[in-house]
């Protein structure tokens, strides 16, 4: 392991090992010691106000080729001689090539701590071509232009521990360009927050072909254009989107368009402009699932004290051996034997068929062992003639509903192991609108 | 691909509000958007309709120009 020193204040001598004689760029330093980057094992540390010289063209910065072995460059106080210096937050632009309309590109594994970096369009995270964790940053800054975007580049897998994404250069003008582009592999994204977002229009993520997008304990209660950004957009393809306690703000569109196929697409929980347990919205290309504690069943489902319901809707191409599955709903059977397993919806359009909406269980049917048993009431076959499901009289309440047509899904087996669970609310009717006001309530019940 | 006619297909709750949309292309067909959710009293379903349509015409547009794109 060698440590290099970064500083325009330095006086660019090799070894470049301490701040005196620090390079005055990465140019420099790479200029001297080609492989003073690509050295994984390496330390960089970048004075905390050091202004990377601009060249007039993009730059591509290289670091080790081994997912395993990531250069490390860390920002640091460069009034600091001790050995390790004191770790500073970067105000410098230190690594730039904000001097026009030019890219940057960070390639290869490297840890950034507390580095800003300013781009003129995109800031691309390239990081290691299908090679696992390449890429992690760690407080860093990210300046980019009024119509760039920070982009995946390529397969890779990227960690973002509180970015901060300065989009001061969008100005006071709409710009419909996403912050964020998944191009392939997982970015998992913890925190962050966001400096002039009010301009983005159009989307804040945007998904790739296998991309997949993490995203927990964001602050995007700055992104209030009047053209409501959707915080994702698959656009044709077919990417992932988890969100997870987020910060929005009082208004805000999650998605357009789903190509995704079943069970893979789109979570968000607990997200809204206050704390929102009860919130929780999945979609992919059979349908769409949204939380809602307007809209309750009398004793049903209650989460931190608060009712609620699931309000589901589903696409054209959602058919019954394709269908829209909802999220597991877990419990627990306390003792042995023939078990009803209900779950109870409502709709206003006509009673569901078991052929267009039903319930699968596992539970613990074998004795003695761990495995699970899987029964439903669907259909027996996809020729036996399709059935009402069991009408039922639950009172629910909530302003927009009728309620016409209230049904009990009921599945029963033979339950051999006292225990844990799991059943969910299965759609195989297309084009389910919201208008049909079809709400299910997640609480099973077992008799 | 233009949108001919936006419409509120449905509000669902009130605080927050669940706003679904309907657009309907030059061929007829309809197209869901949203939901928008809002928990600001203030927000006016009825005149954020000419975003839904723009949105829904761009997202049409791209649809149809990978349609183009891929064999």
């Amino acid at each position: 392991m060698t440590i290099y020193y970064i500083d325009d204040g330095g006086s660019n001598t090799s070894p470049f090992d301490t701040w005196a004689k620090a390079a005055t760029s990465a140019a420099n330093l790479v200029s001297s010691i080609a492989a003073a980057l690509t050295t994984g094992t390496n330390v960089i540390y970048v004075g905390d106000d050091h202004n990377d010289p601009v060249t007039g063209a993009s730059k591509t910065f290289t670091f080790a080729a081994n997912a395993n072995t990531p250069t490390q460059i860390i920002s640091a106080d460069r009034t600091d001689n001790n050995v390790p210096p004191a770790y500073k937050l970067g105000t410098g632009k230190q690594f730039r090539c904000d001097d026009g309309s030019f890219q940057m590109d960070i390639s290869g594994a490297a840890s950034f701590h507390g580095i800003r970096f300013a781009a003129g369009t995109n800031f691309r995270p390239l990081g290691v071509s299908a090679g696992g964790r390449s890429l992690s940053f760690y407080d860093c800054t990210y300046l980019i232009g009024s119509t760039g975007s920070i982009s995946q580049g390529q397969t890779s897998s990227i960690y973002m521990e509180n970015p901060v994404v300065d989009l001061t250069a969008d100005g006071t003008t709409n710009r419909a360009t996403a912050v964020f582009v998944g191009t392939g592999g997982p970015w998992e994204i913890v925190g962050g927050s966001f400096i002039n977002a009010a301009w983005r229009s159009q989307y804040i993520f945007q998904g790739g072909v296998g991309s997949v997008f993490l995203i927990d304990g964001m602050d995007l209660s700055g992104f209030t254009n009047a053209g409501l950004p959707d915080i994702y957009r698959d656009n044709t393809t077919v990417g992932q989107f988890y969100m997870s306690h987020c910060k929005l703000p009082s208004t805000f569109s999650l998605a357009t368009a789903n190509n995704g196929p079943d069970g893979i697409g789109r979570i968000w929980n607990n997200i809204g402009s206050a704390n929102s347990p009860q919130y929780l919205a999945t979609s992919d290309g059979m349908g769409d699932l949204l939380s809602s504690t307007s809209i309750i069943r009398s004793g049903g489902a209650t989460l931190e004290g608060v009712a609620w319901s699931w309000l589901i809707t589903t696409t054209a191409q959602c058919f019954e051996r394709r269908p829209f599955h909802s999220p597991w709903m877990y419990g627990k059977v306390l003792a042995t034997g023939s078990k009803n397993f209900d779950v109870f919806i409502t709709n206003d359009t006509a009673d569901f068929t078991d052929a267009e909406v039903w319930m699968e269980v596992d539970m613990l049917g074998t004795a003695g062992s761990p495995k699970w048993t899987r029964i439903a009431d669907k259909r027996a076959t996809i020729l036996t003639t399709a059935a009402s499901q069991d009408a039922d009289s639950s009172t629910w309440t909530g302003s927009g509903p009728a309620f016409s047509h209230k049904q009990r899904l009921r599945a029963t087996g033979t339950v051999n192991v006292v225990g844990q669970f799991r059943c969910r609310v299965v759609v195989g009717k297309a084009s389910i609108a919201s208008s049909s006001f079809f709400y299910a309530d997640p609480k099973p019940v077992v008799s | 691909m233009s949108i001919v006619a936006t419409e509120i297909e449905s509000i669902h709750g009130t605080n927050p509000r669940m706003i679904f949309y309907r657009c309907q292309d030059h061929l007829g067909e309809w197209h869901p958007h949203g939901p928008v959710v809002t928990s600001d009293v203030a927000f006016d379903a009825a005149a954020f309709s000419p975003t839904v349509a723009l949105k829904v015409a761009e997202q049409l547009a791209e649809a149809e120009f990978d349609v183009l794109v891929i064999p």
